[in-house]
């Protein structure tokens, strides 16, 4: 086992101005629950949920607004706290204070002591999961209870665990909600009625082969010799594209690094290579990132060329799923990316894709001119 | 424009007149995206220059393609 | 806009994949437009040109017939004209040439052929994929000059044009230019076209897909072959103006060519072929002659009385001119007869006595009443279609045949054209579109039987559908799936259609090969029969082969078994057939067919002939099946709306049910000829509007009330004949059909083992699988003896009475190593599967055969004697113990792995006894079940269906069955909503079942897949 994902309550605000007895007080932000006291807590109340239901869950509920002032200390020092302890981390605050965190061996000994610590200095309730994957863990903290998951229950704590041999099983199992993606592949998902991991193609593997962490930077080399005088470069600059695209796609990982050299028949050689702060797989990405490094091509005809890439495994933020040319999105790449349509040698896809093709009846653009 | 193609366009604060139209041609583009048809021409301005305008004749927009020094 | 504009290069969906529009379709849009000629060009073929011209025809469109061609050396591709009819015979000589002189699928047209045909035709020099524009774009004017002089050669002045194209490309100004200047140089005038590859803008983007589809790339796939704009298609010749203003001459020498060109006269010809007759004689006289002596051998002494009926036909075919067509087919069947090739006649020529004493049918139209007009008569005049059933195995030999009778240059098959259907469309269009393999498999295998429009209204209904709901990809595909739809795709060989031309074939159109070599006419069935041609459709028939081969195992046993004189009322046979045990029976086997057995209770011939014509769409929607059924059987009484109408209704017992009774009927009621009330009937079955069917109406009904009949029965009559039009059937095929299936019926009683040997020989064929063949054979006390590698010949085998013995031609992958097996044979028999990979039988080949239990008689060690295959051991030891024997699970899986089928027992079987013990009723334990019991069965799953239903509610039919029989059953629309999806899925095709047995099956509650947990 080894990652927790807990959600706090019942937090010892940390600044004077906190009003009254933190019991049935409850902290909304947003309109959903920050934070709420022990009864409240012990009523239902949970971080996350829904201002509107708050009376209807607990009636004697007092409904208080967020401050940031309130809770900046507990924030800071909780994070400390888990630098201190925790292999590795993710706090949330936005909708309550939680998040994971990854500890080598959990057991519910080792859990009431580290509890203990919590609770002496910034909270009073806690509900976690745990299991061998944040995203186990996530599911499992909020619904352990349905599951009829082990628990260990103390002093303000309930923690569900999921035992390793079944983790297995439920991976198929896992809402489709707790996925980090974008709406669009959100809505692709509900369209087809999926609503959790298992019924999504090929989902399963792609996730598990996701290690929640780093790990070590990997080069793959792809290299192609030109068939001979005529061969379009264009073509061949797709083919190898498109090629990286799919290891990619097939091993989970995205490129950050990108180099690619050429060589001529006398034996020349040219490369340019690049680094961008964050690894992409998806094809369009890719292949955007592969043209900029071809704005500036050298005057000779390549007999070879070779593309280098060091890859990285990708956050579930990064799972494209169809391949290209899916309804609508024209050449919008993420934030941090724009594609111009317009301008000198700025040829990210969709451009490339134009000139290729004119390449093949544009005289002024054919390939050898 | 007139029944030609283009005769002038402007382009960076400069007016550039058209000295001649050396090509046009039309491009469906990634039609299956929803992508408007595009018409192209490549002009030879009056003082040297060679551009590629492209017009999309639903939005009536105009700009500049390509230029070639 | 004004009138006129001539567009010379134009492909339809004929050029494959190179065009996506019905040349009809291509015709209305150029008349829409007012363009006054169009030339159709697809490539290498004129497969479309029969459309083409009659639509051409109709709209008033001037037709050219023309090709575009590949040249030789990778000179690019030229347009060809046929400026008249003798063009048009020197186009399809050069074309023809091209696809014998080469490879399948790659004609190319030779500079000798050219130069032989070239001054006939009319030359445009293409698009940018043609010999000007290849050359051009490679850069390389001195190609392109002495191409031109090349051509110029071959295509005298004025036969020659320099094509420009108005297709909007990038480079067209620069290419245009340098074709100009060539034009001026070399004295060739321009000329504008379009290169039409679709008819309007709009059908671009089926035209991409449609590329992307011949190149095997997906959508976003960057391809020189890929057009980048929508220009090529039937512009408005305003347009065209406007596009080309700059070379008006182009536009000019368009139109005046336009003017210059006309159609080939290939429409409403007579090109049916003389018979060759003994000296001294004309055609009418032999043919009576023929009939004559064939009258005598069928009737003996009653021929007097039959003679009026035959000369009654004969004046008909005399008059038709069709004697030459009879004596033909006359000629064919004798010789058939002569070889001993088991044949029969089928479909409507069995309503001819002369049909039937020249021999090629067997159905005695005289003694049944047929209405010889249902077949022929002086309004229809079209030709006769003669279709024969022949062995299958044999059919080829009478191919062969009528080939060496008639000149190899003067017969040819005839094509048919392999159309996009719905679920290939949805495939490749949606593999284009980018989706995954698997979804789109399960989509195309759970479209409903309904077309793509319908499917698209009614999305939510359609439970397959649901869990997309509204993706608005899936309705792209969707839509363009249909408008694929229905296109021609492939050139495949038609089934049995033969044609004869009087004239070499290749004055009619250019023939190539097909994929199995033969030499076919690239036209449709339905174009050859305008193009005069005479058509005969000879069949292969598998029941025939298994039949044949039934036979001559009984024949071994008993020399004197006459097939031909089965006792047409042999009680036993009935019964089969009552209690709807006919799996196997020629026609009669299918669920619905066995179903309808069961109530009916067929006692007497008659009863045959009609299942036969029930059993259809038609009849089960018009909701005939049940007062049939219940007049038969006496339950409701038999009634006559006149009494004139008895003698030809009596048979089927007041109800309408074939063809030739409505033609009887208008003809006794209304006074009709026969031939108008033919007519009449083929008005109605076409399902015209209805003031067209009030028209004929008013007809009948007058000409019924002159002759005294009463309007209110007139109209009643009317009504009827109206209502069942559509629905009824040829009498005359049910008659030919039911001798065969009764006959088969009576093999399957009394002779079961040689009946089965014959099924298995005959395979594939029929409506079920090797599996279930075996549980019946094995339930009818047969011994199925498994595949022996010494002992099996490679057909089917009878060793013992009630033993059959599997053949080596079972194995997939064999093939003629079968045989070869067989023929090298060691004394002894093998001992070892090696010497079979000695005797050139492969790897893999000879370890399905051990996995298959081939080698169990030298043997039960099949995992040594595998080990030993992949070793190339010829040593090697394996132990001849059963210890080291497969389990029974095991054999059978495997069986079924390589086979499909299992040899010794079905695959539910060894789980029988753990299946009883959970519960689990077998299918013949479910039998035995009082009716409204429920019942949980672990069953086989075979062909589930959706046929139409009288509802018009979606019930799905399916087959269970186990190694203790075959049951069918059924679930209706709520059911299927739930758990149809069980049913299509591509996993095992055992499921568990919940259900309430019913008198004719199981009504399905609940399916859901069989885990098995057992030993």
């Amino acid at each position: 086992m080894g990652f927790i994902a807990w959600r706090l309550g019942g937090l010892y605000p940390s600044a004077s101005s906190f009003p009254g007895t933190a019991s049935d007080a409850v902290v909304v932000r947003r309109q959903s629950v920050y934070d709420c006291g022990m009864a409240a807590w012990d009523a239902g109340i949970r971080p996350g949920q829904a201002a509107r239901e708050v009376r209807w869950r607990y009636p004697s509920a007092q409904v208080l607004a967020w401050r940031p002032d309130w809770y900046q200390a507990t924030q800071e020092a909780l994070g400390d706290w888990l630098a201190g302890h925790a292999a590795r981390f993710a706090m949330e605050t936005v909708e309550g204070m939680g998040g994971w965190w990854e500890y080598p061996r959990l057991d519910a000994e080792t859990w009431r002591n580290l509890w203990g610590e919590v609770q002496s200095h910034w909270a009073r309730r806690c509900q976690a999961g745990v299991a061998g994957h944040p995203l186990l863990a996530r599911w499992i903290r909020e619904e352990g209870e349905r599951w009829h998951l082990p628990q260990w229950r103390g002093d303000g704590y309930t923690v569900y665990y999921l035992p390793e041999e079944k983790e297995t099983k439920f991976w198929p199992y896992l809402p489709l909600r707790y996925l980090n993606v974008s709406p669009a592949l959100r809505e692709r998902w509900w369209r087809y009625g999926w609503e959790c991991v298992g019924q999504v193609p090929g989902l399963l593997e792609r996730l598990r082969l996701l290690p929640a962490g780093a790990a070590p930077p990997e080069r793959l080399l792809l290299r192609e010799t030109l068939a001979g005088e005529g061969e379009v470069l264009g073509r061949l600059l797709e083919y190898l594209g498109g090629q990286l695209t799919k290891v990619l796609a097939e091993r989970g990982v995205g490129v950050d690094w990108i180099r690619v050299e050429w060589r001529g028949e006398g034996g020349e050689r040219w490369h340019k290579a690049r680094r961008w702060p964050e690894a992409v797989g998806e094809r369009r990405r890719v292949l955007a990132r592969l043209s900029s490094l071809l704005q500036v091509l050298p005057p000779w005809p390549p007999v070879e060329i070779a593309i280098e890439a060091e890859v990285h495994p990708l956050s579930t933020a990064q799972l494209g799923f169809w391949k290209e040319g899916d309804g609508g999105k024209k050449g919008r790449g993420m934030a941090g990316e724009a594609e111009e349509r317009v301008g000198v040698g700025n040829l990210a896809w969709p451009q490339w894709r134009r000139e290729t093709m004119w390449s093949f009846w544009d005289p002024w653009r054919r390939v050898g001119r | 424009m007139n029944q030609e193609g283009p005769y002038a366009f402007r382009w960076q604060r400069r007016y550039v007149r058209v000295a001649k139209i050396l090509d046009s041609w039309r491009d469906v583009g990634e039609w299956w995206n929803a992508e408007p048809e595009l018409w192209f021409w490549r002009v030879q301005g009056m003082e040297q220059g060679v551009y590629e305008l492209a017009w999309d004749p639903q939005s009536d927009r105009w700009w500049l393609y390509r230029i070639y020094d | 806009m004004g009138k006129g504009g001539a567009h010379l290069h134009v492909h339809s969906a004929f050029s494959f994949l190179e065009g996506s529009a019905w040349p009809q379709r291509l015709v209305e849009e150029a008349a829409r437009q007012g363009i006054e000629t169009l030339a159709l060009t697809d490539l290498h073929r004129v497969s479309g040109i029969v459309p083409f011209l009659e639509a051409a025809e109709r709209h008033g469109i001037r037709a050219v017939v023309g090709a575009e061609v590949e040249l030789p050396e990778g000179w690019g591709r030229l347009v060809l004209l046929a400026p008249d009819h003798q063009g048009y015979l020197a186009l399809s000589q050069l074309l023809q040439a091209a696809h014998l002189k080469h490879p399948r699928g790659q004609p190319v047209v030779e500079w000798e052929d050219l130069e032989q045909w070239g001054s006939g035709l009319v030359a445009l020099t293409g698009d940018r994929q043609g010999v000007m524009g290849r050359a051009w774009w490679s850069q390389d004017r001195k190609a392109m000059v002495d191409r031109l002089q090349r051509l110029t050669a071959i295509f005298s002045t004025g036969k020659l044009y320099l094509e420009l194209t108005a297709s909007h490309l990038p480079g067209d100004r620069a290419f245009h230019d340098v074709l100009a200047e060539l034009s001026e140089r070399h004295h060739v005038p321009l000329i504008a076209t379009n290169a039409v590859h679709y008819p309007t803008k709009a059908d671009f983007g089926l035209f991409d897909l449609l590329t992307c589809i011949r190149l095997g790339q997906p959508i976003e796939s960057v391809h020189p072959e890929r057009r980048i704009n929508a220009e090529n298609y039937l512009k408005p010749w305003a347009l065209m103006v406007e596009a080309l203003a700059r070379w008006p001459q182009a536009l000019r020498n368009a139109l005046e060519l336009a003017e210059r060109l006309s159609p080939p006269k290939l429409l409403r010809q007579r090109r049916a072929p003389r018979f060759q007759l003994p000296p001294g004689a004309d055609a009418p006289r032999y043919l009576a002659q023929l009939v004559e002596q064939g009258g005598r051998w069928r009737y003996g002494a009653r021929w007097p009385k039959v003679l009026p009926r035959v000369q009654k036909e004969l004046k008909v075919i005399n008059e038709l001119g069709f004697q030459d067509y009879f004596l033909v087919v006359w000629d064919v069947a004798r010789w058939a007869r002569r070889q001993g090739i088991r044949f029969a006649g089928r479909g409507s020529a069995a309503d001819s006595v002369v049909a039937y004493v020249l021999g090629i049918t067997s159905v005695d139209a005289y003694a049944r009443n047929l209405q010889f007009e249902r077949f022929m008569s002086p309004e229809r005049k079209e030709t006769p279609d003669i279709d024969i059933d022949f062995d299958a195995r044999r059919r080829d030999e009478v191919i062969a045949y009528v080939r060496q009778r008639y000149g190899s240059e003067r017969v040819a098959r005839v094509a048919t054209y392999q159309t996009y259907r719905r679920r290939l469309a949805v495939r490749e269009i949606g593999k284009v579109l980018g989706f995954p393999a698997e979804e789109l498999d399960r989509l195309a295998k759970s479209l409903p039987e309904a077309p793509l429009r319908v499917i698209q209204e009614r999305w939510e209904a359609i439970p397959e559908l649901r869990q997309y709901r509204e993706s608005p990809r899936m309705r792209a595909l969707l839509r363009w799936a249909e408008a694929a739809e229905g296109l021609p795709r492939h050139l495949g060989t038609h089934l049995g259609g033969v044609v004869i031309s009087e004239e070499p074939v290749v004055e009619v159109g250019p023939c190539e090969h097909s994929a199995k070599g033969e030499v076919i006419l690239p036209f449709d069935k339905r174009d050859v029969e305008q193009l005069g041609l005479l058509k005969l459709d000879l069949l292969a028939l598998r029941a025939f082969t298994a039949v044949e081969e039934a036979v001559g195992e009984i024949r071994r046993r008993q020399p004197n078994f006459d097939y031909e004189a089965i006792p047409a009322d042999d009680p036993r046979t009935y019964r089969r057939l009552q209690r709807g045990e006919s799996i196997g029976v020629f026609q009669l086997e299918s669920p619905a067919q066995r179903a309808l057995a069961q109530r009916l209770h067929p006692d007497r011939w008659e009863d045959i002939v009609a299942s036969l014509a029930l059993i259809r769409p038609g009849p089960i929607k018009g909701n005939m099946v049940d007062p049939f059924i219940a007049r038969r059987q006496g339950r409701e009484p038999v009634t006559y709306p006149h009494p004139d109408l008895e003698p030809i209704l009596a048979k089927t017992y007041g109800v309408v049910l074939f063809q030739e009774q409505v033609i009887a009927i208008a003809s006794t009621l209304a006074g009709f000829t026969p031939g108008e009330a033919d007519a009449l009937r083929r008005v109605m079955t076409h399902g015209r509007s209805h003031e067209e069917m009030a028209r004929i109406g008013e007809q009948f009904k007058a000409k019924a009330i002159a002759r005294g009949v009463e309007p209110a029965v007139a109209e009643t009559v009317f009504q009827q004949l109206a209502g069942y039009a559509s629905y009824g059937f040829n009498e005359a095929h049910a008659t030919a059909f039911a001798e065969t299936s009764y006959r088969t019926a009576y093999l399957l009683e009394h002779h079961p083992t040689e009946y089965f040997l014959g099924l298995l020989n005959a395979q594939p064929m029929g409506y079920y699988p090797i599996d279930i063949l075996l549980v019946e054979a094995r339930r009818r006390g047969i011994q199925v003896l498994p595949i022996d590698i010494n002992a099996s010949a490679v057909a089917t085998t009878m060793p013992n009475p009630g033993q059959l013995r599997l053949g080596l031609g079972m194995v997939p992958g064999l093939g003629e190593k079968a045989a070869r097996i067989v023929e090298r044979r060691p004394p002894g028999g093998y001992r070892h599967p090696l010497e079979l990979v000695e005797a050139g039988v492969e790897q893999d080949l000879v370890g399905r055969l051990v996995r298959i239990g081939a080698f169990d008689g030298v043997t039960p060690d099949r995992e040594g004697l595998l080990a030993a295959v992949v070793a190339g051991d010829r040593l090697g030891m394996w132990s001849l113990t059963s210890r080291s024997a497969w389990s029974w699970g095991r054999i059978i899986y495997w069986d079924y792995r390589e086979l499909g089928f299992g040899q010794h027992q079905q695959l539910l079987a060894p789980w029988r006894d753990w299946l009883t013990r959970q519960g689990y009723f077998s299918v013949e334990g479910a039998k035995r079940l009082k009716p409204g019991r429920r019942v949980r069965m672990v069953s086989t799953i075979f062909r589930p269906h959706r046929p139409p239903t009288r509802s018009g509610k979606i019930v799905v039919f399916l087959t269970l069955y186990d190694e203790t029989g075959v049951l069918e059953a059924w679930m209706g629309p709520e059911r299927y909503q739930r758990f149809g999806q069980w049913l299509f899925s591509p996993h095992s095709p055992i499921l568990a079942v919940t259900g309430r047995v019913e008198e004719r099956g199981l009504a399905v509650e609940a399916v859901e897949p069989w885990r098995r947990h057992g030993p």
